[in-house]
C-alpha cells in the first residue's frame, strides 16, 4: 500500500483500522509495521477519533441515548401500533371479491391466485397438446397417396 | 418480515422491539431534538410496515433498510431546519480533572459538537453511521445509497471540517 492511500484511509476512517475496507487492511497493517510516517499519520488521526468519541458520549447523555431507555421504546411501540392498526385492508365485492386492497400498504393482492393460474395453465397446456398431436393436413395427404396409389402409377 | 407483509401486528411488534432502539439512537444523534427523533423513528418503522411487501430479504437486510429510511428522514429534516441547539447538560465535565483541563475539555467538546451539528446532512449521517454506529464503509454506503468511494469522500470532508474547527478554537484559546 502506498502512503498516499494510507493517508486517504486515515482521513476517512480515522485510526480504527478495523473500520477500513476489509481488502485493504492487511496491506495497511504491513505498512504500519514498516513505515514511521504511517504510524505518525495514525497517531494524528487517533487524536480526532478520541475527541469525537468524547463528544459523542456527551451528546448521547444529553439526548437520552442511554443503554436502556425502556420508556422511549415503550412510547415507540405504542405509537407504531396505533398507526399500523389504523391501516385498513379493504375487500371488494364480485367481480373483485378476490382482490384485497390495502391503501396504507399500497399493495394489491389476489386471493385464490394459485387456483386461477392453475386452471388457466391447464387449459392452455391442454390446447397446446391437442394441437401438437393433431395430424397435419399435408402429411396425411402424402401418406394416403403413398399407401393407396398403385406402384405402377408412381413410376410414371 | 413475512408476518408483517401478511398483516400480523403482533409479529411486527417483535421487529419494533428488536430494531426500534437503534432507530431512536440514530435519529437522536442526527436531529438532537428528542421528540422529533421519536417521531422520525416511528415514521421510519411505520414505513417498513407499509412497504414490507416490497422488501426482498435476499437483496438486503432489514437493518440496512431501516437505517436508510431513518437517515433519509433525518437528512430531510436537517435540510429543512436550521441547526438545532444542543439540549441542556451536553457540556458535562469530568469532575476528576483539574479545573483548567475541565474547561479545555469542555470547550473542545462544545466546539466539536457545534461543528458536527453544522456539517452538511450527508457528511453528518456518514460520520454517525461509521463512527457512532460502527458500520463499515461498505455498509454505510448501502444505507446511504452511495458507492463506498463516495462515503469515503463524505467522511474525509467531514473530518477535515471538524479538524479546522478544532484548530481554529485552539488558536483562539492560545491567543487569549
Amino acid at each position: 500500500m502506498k502512503l498516499s492511500r494510507f493517508k486517504a484511509l486515515t482521513d476517512s476512517y480515522g485510526a480504527h483500522v478495523q473500520k477500513w475496507p476489509e481488502e485493504e487492511r492487511t496491506s495497511a497493517e504491513e505498512l504500519l509495521r514498516t513505515s514511521a510516517q504511517a504510524r505518525l499519520l495514525l497517531d494524528d488521526a487517533r487524536m480526532l477519533d478520541q475527541a469525537l468519541e468524547r463528544a459523542g458520549a456527551e451528546l448521547d447523555a444529553a439526548v437520552g441515548n442511554t443503554m436502556d431507555d425502556q420508556a422511549a421504546l415503550a412510547r415507540l411501540r405504542a405509537g407504531v401500533l396505533a398507526r399500523i392498526s389504523r391501516t385498513p385492508t379493504h375487500h371488494f365485492a364480485w367481480p373483485t371479491r378476490w382482490v384485497a386492497w390495502s391503501p396504507g400498504r399500497g399493495a394489491i393482492a389476489f386471493r385464490g391466485l394459485p387456483l386461477a393460474v392453475s386452471g388457466f395453465l391447464a387449459l392452455t397446456v391442454g390446447v397446446l397438446i391437442g394441437w401438437l398431436q393433431a395430424p397435419r393436413p399435408m402429411e396425411v395427404d402424402v401418406l394416403v397417396l403413398l399407401e393407396s396409389a398403385p406402384l405402377h402409377l408412381l413410376t410414371h | 418480515m413475512g408476518w408483517s407483509s401478511g398483516g400480523d401486528t403482533r409479529a411486527f411488534d417483535e421487529i419494533v422491539v428488536r430494531h426500534g432502539p437503534f432507530a431512536l439512537r440514530v435519529a437522536r444523534r442526527l436531529v438532537l431534538d428528542r421528540t422529533l427523533a421519536q417521531d422520525i423513528a416511528q415514521e421510519a418503522i411505520v414505513r417498513v410496515w407499509t412497504r414490507s411487501t416490497r422488501f426482498n430479504a435476499r437483496r438486503a437486510r432489514v437493518t440496512t433498510w431501516l437505517y436508510r429510511i431513518v437517515v433519509n428522514l433525518c437528512i430531510d429534516q436537517r435540510r429543512r431546519l436550521r441547526p438545532e441547539s444542543f439540549p441542556e447538560g451536553f457540556d458535562a465535565i469530568d469532575p476528576a480533572a483539574s479545573v483548567s483541563d475541565q474547561i479545555e475539555a469542555r470547550d473542545r467538546s462544545q466546539t466539536l459538537l457545534a461543528a458536527l451539528n453544522e456539517l452538511p446532512a450527508r457528511q453528518r449521517a456518514a460520520i454517525t453511521l461509521v463512527y457512532d454506529e460502527g458500520l463499515s464503509g461498505a455498509e454505510a454506503a448501502r444505507v446511504l445509497g452511495l458507492s463506498a468511494k463516495a462515503v469515503e469522500r463524505l467522511l474525509a470532508r467531514g473530518r477535515a471540517l471538524l479538524r479546522q474547527r478544532l484548530a481554529g478554537a485552539h488558536d483562539v484559546q492560545a491567543g487569549d
